[in-house]
């Protein structure tokens, strides 16, 4: 009697286990699979023959979509951006002696002319952190004093190695973003030199962490512009409002997850940037 | 299965010693047969419904749980086709169709009629050319015309109120389906293309070389007009690029006024020379178009909405549950209602008297089939009525492309500052390490 009824109840958990299994785990018992199965897969022949392919440097990276724009040391992507601004008013758009456009094709002509007033900013980046540098977005706005607001994206291929994130087990992305220090009372003016400092700076930080995690990507610096007011509707007297100028800077490595936390990267960046 | 032969081994010797005996045996009389345990001999067979209900519980959640995540993990286009195999009439019920299962037509779109030359809409019925005209000669893009007579817009959205006498009549449309000699825009229009096509490059990489020119390209429409129960009171509207309507009277059809209301600039050949034309451009008055700006009704608005029909493939999508099209099709009945209201309090009868109306068309006809076709009037060595356009171009269609090009290019040029490259710099390398 007592064989019988566990006889019915194993047959149908075996029944029952494949369709358990496939609806709620399907994707890791096929990942499982096919890791087993490859494990008898027959060797290629190598044959003296035929020439090998050429090894791409780069087909770890490529294998990788998440890690590949942030780590490919010889393409300008998405994943590696300086964020600037600039304020101009409708004469400093135009060429010396070039006559003002009507007041309808004031908004084209800043659109028109963004790239080429933000690509100064990529000779601050070739002069800091950066190999090569190309303006991939602009955009242009009025703002209500009538100056026109232009906004950047600046791409640029890293002057510093980045590391090398094949060697990381159980590698995941991490990163966190900071707001450089500055010291005294005012940050600092909106000017080259603070640019290129701030970049500096930045670059440091990276170099530390790279020395650390054995890697490292300055992925994001935002340069943000602070113009100072005596009240909200009234602007300070000319030439005593220099705008300053604020960098965020967004920080990723890819560390092991096992034994490396968001938070305590976020920690260790932080001491890093207080100390620095 | 157990088949235990001892019993009826034991039996059978009884009834050969009873045969022997001279008694009389009737087969099946061995009395009432016992339910027996197949596993264990001459033992009655239990019931155990409380464990038989729990297996059977956990076979049926094991098949349901497996059963709801296969179904889930089907594509939508198989379930629409097994659903399709079980349900025999899904084909000719357009409610039970999935949205996209409902296509639109070669004469049907999704907002409306969509009718080619040769055919000529109607109030009622659907005839073609031959049956309306003779001697036709349809527009090209090269149609030699006379000249270009300026329409000075009105500066009010109000139009000449109809008198008594008039009747009222009117085409609303949103394409023409034919081409039209002339190109026109307005300097802002330009500013706006070439906005457009900085921002392509500078923020969509599209390359600099790319970019799209406007044109300005008009179209045109035949409208026959065989009503001759009034002096007509003609009202023209259209929403899409603008139109040149070619007016063909019928013999004693009498036009007194015309109207025309469009979101582009259009025009009208062969208009009489007693008609009076005037002209309201929907850009003078109402803002470019954003979804739900015309769902209320307010002054002045004058975009020509087209009131949605059941038979519209938007109206059956909307049907079938497409929010999509739900959303589309209550901004056509919204901007309708909105548009009637101004046109009635403007002219005095509601937006859908004597009007004929469909998304594309290349000919209309208002009033009755006509006993017997009457000649074509062609638009060529016409002068054409236009409404004055800061850029209007006349002549071979590639010389008015390359104009439009032109000022295009020159306006990009200036706004960049002479050298159109500039909107894309090459990449900027360090030199040295």
């Amino acid at each position: 009697m007592r064989r019988s009824r566990i006889s019915i109840v194993l047959f149908l958990l075996i029944l029952a286990l494949p369709v358990i299994a496939l609806n709620f785990g399907g994707p890791k018992v096929m990942d499982w699979l096919t890791e087993r199965t490859a494990r008898f897969a027959p060797e290629t022949p190598v044959t003296t023959e035929v020439e090998p392919a050429p090894q791409d440097p780069f087909q770890w990276l490529n294998d990788r979509p998440a890690l590949r724009d942030v780590f490919i040391p010889n393409e300008l992507t998405k994943a590696r951006l300086v964020t600037v601004k600039k304020i101009v008013n409708a004469e400093a758009l135009l060429e010396s002696g070039e006559d003002m456009p009507s007041e309808a094709l004031l908004e084209l002509y800043a659109a028109a002319r963004a790239p080429a007033q933000l690509m100064s900013y990529c000779t601050e980046i070739i002069a800091t952190i950066g190999q090569s540098c190309d303006v991939v977005h602009t955009q242009s706005r009025q703002d209500r004093m009538g100056n026109w607001v232009l906004d950047g994206q600046l791409a640029y291929l890293p002057a510093a190695a980045l590391g090398d994130p094949s060697t990381v087990e159980n590698g995941q992305l991490f990163s966190t973003e900071v707001v450089l220090p500055y010291t005294g009372d005012l940050r600092p003016t909106n000017e080259p030199p603070s640019r290129e400092a701030m970049l500096i700076q930045a670059q440091a930080i990276c170099d530390e962490l790279r020395d650390r995690l054995g890697n490292c990507v300055l992925s994001g610096v935002t340069f943000e512009l602070i113009e100072l007011w005596i009240t909200d509707l009234e602007v300070l007297p000319a030439d005593t409002n220099p705008e300053r100028v604020e960098a965020t800077v967004e920080f990723t490595v890819y560390a092991d997850q096992m034994t490396f936390a968001e938070n305590s990267f976020a920690d260790l960046v932080a001491g890093l940037v207080g100390a620095n | 299965m157990t088949d235990d032969h001892r019993q009826k081994d034991f039996a059978h010797r009884l009834s050969r010693i009873a045969q022997e005996r001279g008694e009389v045996v009737t087969p099946g009389q061995d009395g009432p047969k016992r339910d027996v345990s197949e596993f264990e001999y001459n033992i009655p067979r239990e019931n155990h419904p409380i464990r038989n209900g729990i297996i059977w519980a956990i076979v049926l959640a094991a098949a349901g749980t497996g059963g709801y995540y296969g179904w889930s993990a089907v594509p939508a286009d198989m379930k629409a086709a097994l659903a399709a195999l079980v349900s025999s009439d899904a084909s000719i019920d357009g409610a039970a169709l999935l949205p996209e299962d409902i296509p639109q037509t070669g004469t049907m779109s999704d907002q409306g009629p969509t009718l080619a030359s040769p055919a000529v809409v109607t109030a009622t019925d659907l005839l073609t050319l031959n049956d309306v005209v003779t001697q036709v000669s349809l527009p090209h893009e090269n149609t030699v015309i006379r000249d270009i007579i300026p329409i000075v817009r009105n500066v009010s959205c109000e139009l000449r109120a109809p008198l008594a006498s008039e009747k009222i009549a009117g085409v609303r449309i949103e394409n023409a389906l034919l081409p039209a000699p002339l190109s026109a825009f307005s300097d802002q229009q330009l500013t706006e293309q070439v906005l457009q096509n900085i921002e392509a490059v500078t923020q969509g990489g599209v390359a600099s070389g790319q970019a799209m020119a406007l044109t300005g390209q008009k179209t045109s429409l035949d409208v026959f007009v065989t009503d001759t129960s009034a002096p007509l009171y003609l009202v023209l509207q259209n929403m899409g690029p603008g139109v040149i309507w070619n007016l063909q009277l019928a013999p004693d059809v009498e036009v007194a006024h015309v109207a025309m209301i469009g979101s582009d600039f259009s025009g009208v050949a062969n208009l009489p020379a007693d008609t009076t034309v005037e002209a309201l451009l929907v850009a003078d008055f109402v803002p470019p178009y954003q979804y739900g700006a015309d769902d209320a009704p307010r002054a002045c608005m004058i975009r020509p909405w087209r009131n949605p029909q059941p038979e519209w493939i938007g109206s059956l999508k909307t049907q079938a549950g497409s929010l999509t099209f739900q959303n589309q099709m209550y901004s056509y009945t919204k901007g309708y209602q909105a548009y009637n209201r101004w046109f009635t309090e403007t002219l005095g009868v509601d937006a859908a008297t004597n009007t004929i109306t469909a998304r594309d068309a290349a000919h209309v006809l208002l009033g009755p089939k006509p006993a017997e076709p009457f000649s074509y009037r062609s638009m060529a060595g016409q002068d054409i009525r236009m409404m004055e356009a800061d850029n209007l171009f006349v002549g071979d269609a590639t010389a008015r492309r390359d104009a439009a090009e032109r000022l295009h290019l020159d306006l990009l040029t200036a706004a960049v500052g002479g050298d159109i490259s500039a909107l894309n710099p090459p990449v900027m390398e360090r030199k040295g390490p």
